[in-house]
């Protein structure tokens, strides 16, 4: 895991510390040389001549010279002393030298170095002595032992500029400022010196382009605040960068002032979008609203800020924006995927018969399978999801598809034609209604759920989830309830309404009800609410627990769990209170809700003492079946973070070879947690190993984690080894999840994405989060929920899809193709200039498809983008310094 | 009057309210405009959901210009006459028929998939299945088991669709043929030729197999194949001329005979199947001539005199290699084509006799032909049908003809052997054969490699019968078989008669 407690963790830093050490090493060397020379060791006499030797006429001069002044600045007459310091300063300052060896001045005056100090110690106050610390704080910088004598003698010294020594003497002042701050903190000492050094150093950071070193100072001396003075419109993005990524590294509530200095170098630099998205991250209304109402003059800049809040889908609180609701309610957001769809001419709806490529592999089945049809079904609407149209359920003319399957099956077909309307509340409803007339209790519940699947992160004034869905959630039927409270939960995830607690909140009361329906209302209350830490909500799923006494064990109760975990997620510190109050719970009702709770916290922080919890949790040698839920929450931790996912593909290593069953079950749906809708090779490897495990639940779990990690991707790789484990199952009940997966593999025909972090990967989205963690529990126990009755939780998913497109719009927001390249992202935190953000580009005209690792960025510069993250739905306006020659330009108009 | 804006499926409406008529009368407004019907209509945008026919304008916050939407739609859910059995629904046994319709294959007993192919290919034979099964033992026969295990066997494969394991069979035939059960010096029974195995089994199967009017079962072979159901079947009747090269002036002889298989010689010039045939039929051999009083080199001209239903060809494809002491593969490309005529290689008797026949066919094609053309050009669907029906009776009647044929059996067969009708063996009346099954080998000996039957089930597709397993494949993967490299090469092809018309047969019979 990350080293939390390191406050200076960037790569670029690691690299000069190792070449510090390199130098260190080599200084040891020439010191041990030395000190022989002066022992005057008869064995080592020959090594001294032969190294006498090899010294340059020029170099031997220096050293004569150096040793003179040396010997010079002993003297009692103050000016002489004086001349000879002033003249040694020039010899150091003059000396130029590479960065991987030691400057010559400061090499042959180290054996002088201990006479310095005693000088030093000898010598009377004055002009000659604070010279004289000057020189040493340089020198003692190439002595290096741990006293911090450079900083010491700097503040002992004359106080002349800093800069005068170059970068190499403030980067090690800097490092030695931050170590002797802690000290002095610890000793409860005035800091004012090094403040005042500080306020010294960082401008001349600032102004060399070497600002992560500012930042770091400024971080390890707690005064991160004063960057301000320094911020212009050169290094502003390196700097907000850099505070970024550190945040990641720095244990709260540290990261969030530094993402809120972030905030407000961004608003001081009128970068709102930046700003908004730092503000996302933190989660803070206030400061959204407070971003909104900035630009609320700016209409481009605010409906941009507008699309930004679209795709982490949240409102701002106590804003009037009428002038926006369209792009913040997400209602345009069918029209812009059509037009994509339009754009990459894959309008046409699919059979699930053209993903299965079933003509390949000469198996053509007789008979209607229901558990077939049923994996058609949802195969159907995972491809043509958000397409309106498709050939089983919406087409022209009937095909009586919904028929064609049984019971549970019918509830979860029709209620797939909401995935197929997805997002288009005008059109979908319509088809959709037939449905509710069915004198089939199954059809007409699943057009409820598909009613409230289709306005998934959808906001209209005319609430039709609500409206239509309201009354059935008391109706006698407890299907039609659960359909109901479902698709209430997937329509308004993340949405915090309160008319929708006054309305669920008695459901959680209902004792008759079996723990199935509890622990979906859990579900989509803590969808509703999600990390909304509401306290009523908490006590009121902590008492259902408690008063459910044994059945809190039962399967299906892991949602009402989840529903609470999910109030906290991402929280952190804000979720013990819960925990400590779920600790009154016994057995394992209480430790699967602690799990979950704890988890949820903490998802995406990447916290390694709570990634150690759980391990320690899961080595206990016990056959505990929360064991896989442990595995499960050490991939939501650690996920959204390349080195954590890392680390986490070794442990899971482990894991593998020495875990029991639950563990070796649920690793399988850790590792589609960690990187959805992103193939990785390394990921694809173990799940296909995987998939052809002897325990049944493994497998499924592996076959269902490809279809994860390679959702709306179109992977080749994953394409065919599904199509060969389609053949390899033939007849089993694995056939089902191997039809699922390919399904999610194609989902929106390759364009859409599961992932819940957007924004270069640095914005984690809540409500995604919780539809794949729904889904992910209920693999926990994929023989029980997922492959028997209650296969409808596949439908969670809906929760996390979004479109992964770029595409551009002028001010108008009408479409506006321009050329862009999309390309491998390229890590640029700490580097210095402007570095290259992509490689391996191709360019293409918007919309464009961009995947889980790659950027874009503008090939034209006709046009200004209003963000300067391109993704998603990006406003362009035209450049006013466009250059008329460049050959694109003119081909354009 | 208040104006509100109602949106329905991506349509707007201006529709106005009067606040002092009941909610109905707007719902009747509504549905004027949409044809949604009035108890379907789900209105939205008012407070506390969706809007109520009791409900009263004064309490809901109506506005001029409100937004409102409407769901519904005029469109009924249609249920299916007939419900759906599922899989899952039924007995496992009956699942697992139903999950593979395939039909079922033959374990492999060690190098015994010549058998097996050879068997999967006269399967596709119903008459034959039809004569086995009637069979009544016989005693102090040779064959009677192997007649009684061929039954046993059929039976199976017909009724199963799992693979079904002939040990009996197996056990029996090898009994009847002891060179079948030749063992490797590692103790394993050899890989056997699949064309002697089919000989060896026609021949037995004919020797049990007489027609009524036969008796006796000790004329000599060649009248014993005429003289039975097999002969009536697979018999080709041929007249056999030898011309003495070596004395021009000697009269020429002929022999009748029947054969069981044509033969496709491959040389260097040989491409197609029909050039093979034809040289097959056409070789020098020398026997004693009785005018030179010594061996003398004849010419063998060999012509047809009767076709029987069905026809086997063999692609002799194996030569004995004196160097290597074995029987290699010659794997020169042969295509062979799915439907044969052999008309060419007919007695001119024979010719006239199939000639009017031939022509009808023809005349009744391109009448089809004109007749298409025709509705191509005019529109009626009901022709357009009955057209298809003519087309397709060709291909379809293949399918249908020997089942019902089986089934009037059934009813007559209890006289035994009282299946000779016309019908029955009837013989092929235009000269005209389409391919029915072709029995592959892979390898390049004989004696070594793989036997597989690929038969027709219906129009482009066939079946693969690799031992135990069934698969399915199409026109496409059969042309593949052709040869020229080491995939499955074409050795052995059988044919059947293409039908025609009930009509002609009663045409042909009463010119007989």
């Amino acid at each position: 895991m990350p080293q939390k407690e390191v406050t200076i963790p960037v790569p670029a830093k690691g690299g000069s510390n190792k070449e510090e050490d390199k130098k260190d090493n080599k200084d040891t060397e020439e010191k041990n040389t030395t000190t022989n020379t002066t022992t005057k060791d008869n064995k080592k006499d020959k090594k001294k001549d032969k190294k006498e030797e090899t010294l340059s006429p020029e170099d031997e001069k220096l050293k004569n010279d150096l040793e003179l002044l040396v010997e010079r600045s002993r003297d009692e007459k103050e000016e002489i002393a004086l001349a000879a310091l002033e003249a040694l300063k020039t010899e150091i300052r003059s000396s130029t030298s590479s960065m991987t060896s030691v400057p010559k001045p400061l090499k042959f005056l180290r054996n002088h170095y201990s006479t310095l100090v005693d000088i030093y110690k000898n010598s009377k106050e004055g002009k000659a002595k604070t010279s004289l610390a000057d020189i040493l704080s340089v020198l003692a910088m190439a002595n290096g032992n741990d006293e911090r004598d450079t900083l010491k003698y700097k503040l002992l010294g004359s106080g002349e500029a800093i800069a005068s020594w170059g970068h190499e003497y403030v980067k090690h002042l800097a490092t030695e400022i931050g170590v002797e701050y802690d000290i002095k903190k610890e000793e409860n000492q005035s800091v004012e010196d090094l403040l005042k050094l500080v306020d010294e150093i960082v401008p001349f950071q600032m102004t060399h382009n070497a600002e992560p070193e500012a930042c770091d100072l400024l971080l390890e001396v707690e005064q991160l605040s004063k960057i301000f003075q320094y911020i212009d419109e050169n290094n502003y993005s390196r700097v907000c960068l850099y505070l970024f990524k550190c945040s990641y590294y720095v244990p709260g509530p540290d990261d969030i002032n530094i993402l809120k200095v972030c905030v407000e170098i961004y608003i001081k630099m009128k970068q709102y979008p930046d700003a908004l998205r730092v503000a996302m991250k933190i989660s803070d209304p206030e400061l959204i609203t407070e971003i909104f109402k900035l630009v609320e003059n700016n209409k481009s800049i605010l409906q941009q800020l507008g699309f930004l809040v679209a795709r982490q889908k949240i409102v701002p609180d106590n804003f009037n924006y009428d002038s926006i609701s369209d792009i913040i309610n997400n209602s345009k957001l069918s029209e812009y995927f059509m037009n994509l769809a339009t754009d990459l001419d894959i309008r046409e709806p699919k059979l699930p018969e053209e993903i299965f490529q079933s003509h390949l592999d000469s198996t053509s089945a007789i008979a209607d399978s229901a558990r077939m049809n049923l994996a058609s079904s949802f195969v159907n609407a995972f491809v043509n999801a958000g397409f309106g149209k498709d050939k089983l359920m919406t087409a022209e003319e009937d095909t009586k598809w919904w028929f064609k399957n049984r019971e549970l099956g019918i509830l979860s077909t029709v209620a797939s034609t909401g995935m197929v309307v997805l997002w288009d509340i005008d059109g979908g409803l319509t088809k959709i209604d037939k449905f509710l007339y069915s004198q089939e209790k199954h059809c007409s519940n699943g057009a409820l759920m598909a009613i409230g699947m289709l306005t998934s992160g959808i906001r209209s004034e005319m609430d039709p989830a609500l409206s239509l869905l309201a009354e059935h959630i008391n109706s006698s039927n407890t299907g039609t309830r659960i359909s109901a409270i479902f698709g209430l939960g997937l329509a308004y995830a993340g949405t915090q309404r309160q008319d929708l607690m006054s309305l669920l909140s008695p459901c959680l009361d209902d004792d008759k009800e079996k723990m199935e329906f509890i622990g979906i209302v859990g579900l989509a209350l803590g969808l509703i609410f999600i990390g909304s830490c509401d306290p009523e909500l908490s006590t009121l799923f902590v008492q259902t627990l408690i008063q459910r006494g044994t059945a809190a064990s039962e399967s299906h109760a892991r949602f009402l769990h989840l529903g609470l975990g999910l109030l906290y997620l991402g929280k952190q510190d804000a979720a013990e209170l819960a925990l400590e109050t779920l600790k009154a719970i016994e057995g394992k009702g209480g430790e699967y809700a602690r799990l979950t709770v704890e988890a949820c916290a903490y998802a995406g922080t990447g916290n390694v003492l709570k990634v150690q919890n759980m391990l320690h949790f899961c080595s206990d040698g016990q056959e505990n079946p929360h064991h896989g839920l442990a595995v499960l929450s050490i991939a939501l931790i650690a996920m959204g973070e390349e080195l954590g996912s890392d680390m986490c593909l070794r442990m899971f290593d482990h894991l593998l070879q020495k875990g029991n069953v639950h563990i070796k079950r649920a690793i399988p749906l850790a590792l589609g947690l960690l990187s959805p809708s992103n193939p990785r090779i390394a990921i694809m490897d173990i799940l296909s190993k995987l998939s052809h495990d002897n325990d049944p639940e493994v497998a499924q779990g592996a076959i269902l984690s490809l279809g994860l990690i390679g959702a709306g991707t179109n992977n080749a790789r994953i394409g065919g080894m599904l199509r060969a484990l389609a053949v390899f199952y033939g007849k089993d009940v694995h056939l089902f999840f191997v039809r699922i997966a390919q399904g999610l593999l194609h989902l929106g025909k390759g364009t859409m994405t599961i992932n819940p972090y957007h924004s270069d990967r640095t914005l984690m989205s809540p409500v995604a989060v919780g539809g794949l963690l729904a889904l992910l529990h209920a693999g926990l126990d994929i023989k029980n929920i997922l492959s028997t009755q209650s296969h409808y939780l596949f439908f969670s998913i809906v929760c996390s899809m979004y479109p992964r497109m770029l595409m551009t719009l002028d001010e108008d927001l009408k479409p506006l193709p321009v050329s862009v390249r999309v390309g491998q992202s390229v890590d640029i935190v700490g580097l210095a200039g402007k570095p290259k953000t992509i490689t391996g580009f191709q360019t293409h005209t918007t919309p464009v498809l961009l995947g889980y690792n790659e950027r874009a960025e503008l090939a034209t510069d006709d046009y200004i983008p209003l963000t300067n993250i391109l993704e998603g739905i990006v406003i362009l306006k035209p450049n006013p310094n466009a250059s008329v020659t460049s050959p694109l330009a003119s081909k354009k108009n | 009057m208040v104006k509100v804006n109602v949106k329905w499926n991506k349509e707007k409406y201006e529709v106005d309210v009067d606040p002092s008529e009941p909610v109905s009368s707007f719902k009747g407004q509504l549905y004027s405009l949409t044809m949604v019907p009035i108890e379907r209509q789900k209105i939205m945008g008012f407070k506390g959901g969706i809007l109520k026919d009791d409900a009263q304008w004064k309490d809901l916050d109506l506005t001029e210009g409100k937004n409102l939407m409407l769901m519904g739609s005029a469109v009924e859910l249609e249920k299916p006459d007939k419900p759906i059995v599922f899989l899952e629904d039924l007995p496992p046994s009956k699942a697992a028929a139903l999950n593979s319709l395939l039909p079922a294959g033959l374990t492999n007993l060690g190098n015994t998939c010549y058998l097996n192919s050879t068997l999967q290919c006269l399967k596709t034979v119903p008459e034959l299945l039809t004569i086995i099964k009637n069979y009544k033992p016989k005693t102090n026969s040779r064959y009677s088991n192997l007649l009684k295990s061929s039954q046993g066997l059929f039976n199976d494969l017909s009724r199963l669709h799992e693979p079904v394991t002939p040990s009996v069979f197996l056990n029996t035939f090898r009994m009847c043929f002891p060179r079948f059960s030749e063992k490797s010096p590692e103790g394993l029974y050899m890989q056997q030729d699949a064309e002697e195995a089919w000989g060896e089994l026609l021949t037995a199967y004919a020797h049990e197999l007489p027609l009524d009017n036969a008796n006796g079962t000790d004329s000599h072979s060649a009248d014993l194949i005429k003289r039975s159901m097999i002969g009536k079947l697979f018999g080709i009747q041929v007249v056999e001329k030898f011309t003495c090269k070596d004395n021009p002036e000697e009269e020429p002889t002929t022999r009748e005979e029947t054969l069981l298989k044509l033969a496709c010689n491959i040389t260097v010039e040989t491409s197609y199947l029909f050039d093979g045939l034809k040289k097959g039929l056409e070789e020098e051999i020398s026997k004693a001539s009785p005018t030179l009083h010594k061996d003398a080199i004849y010419t063998k001209k060999t012509l047809i005199k009767q076709l029987p239903k069905y026809i086997m060809v063999q692609f002799v494809r194996f030569h004995w290699k004196d160097a290597t002491k074995t029987k290699s593969k010659i794997v020169r490309v042969v295509q062979f084509p799915f439907t044969l005529d052999l008309f060419d290689l007919c007695t001119p008797e024979y010719k006239e006799r199939l000639s009017p026949n031939r022509k009808r066919v023809e005349d009744e094609f391109n009448a089809s032909l004109e007749r298409k053309r025709k509705v191509i050009g005019g529109s009626g669907d009901g022709n357009d049908e009955d057209d298809k029906q003519v087309e397709k009776k060709a291909a379809v009647n293949n399918d249908n003809q020997p089942q019902s044929s089986t089934s009037s059996n059934d009813s007559v067969s209890t006289t035994g052997a009282a299946v000779d009708d016309d019908v029955f063996f009837k013989e092929n009346e235009t000269g005209k054969y389409e391919l029915c099954a072709v029995l592959t080998h892979q390898g390049r000996y004989a004696e070594s490699g793989h036997y597989v039957a690929w038969v027709k089930k219906s129009e482009n597709k066939w079946y693969k019968f690799d031992d135990r397993d069934v698969t399915e494949h199409t026109d496409e993967d059969i042309k593949k078989l052709s040869g020229g490299g080491d995939f499955h090469i074409c050795y052995l092809a059988l044919y059947r008669t293409l039908t025609v018309k009930p009509k002609s047969s009663s045409t042909i019979t009463e010119q007989k």
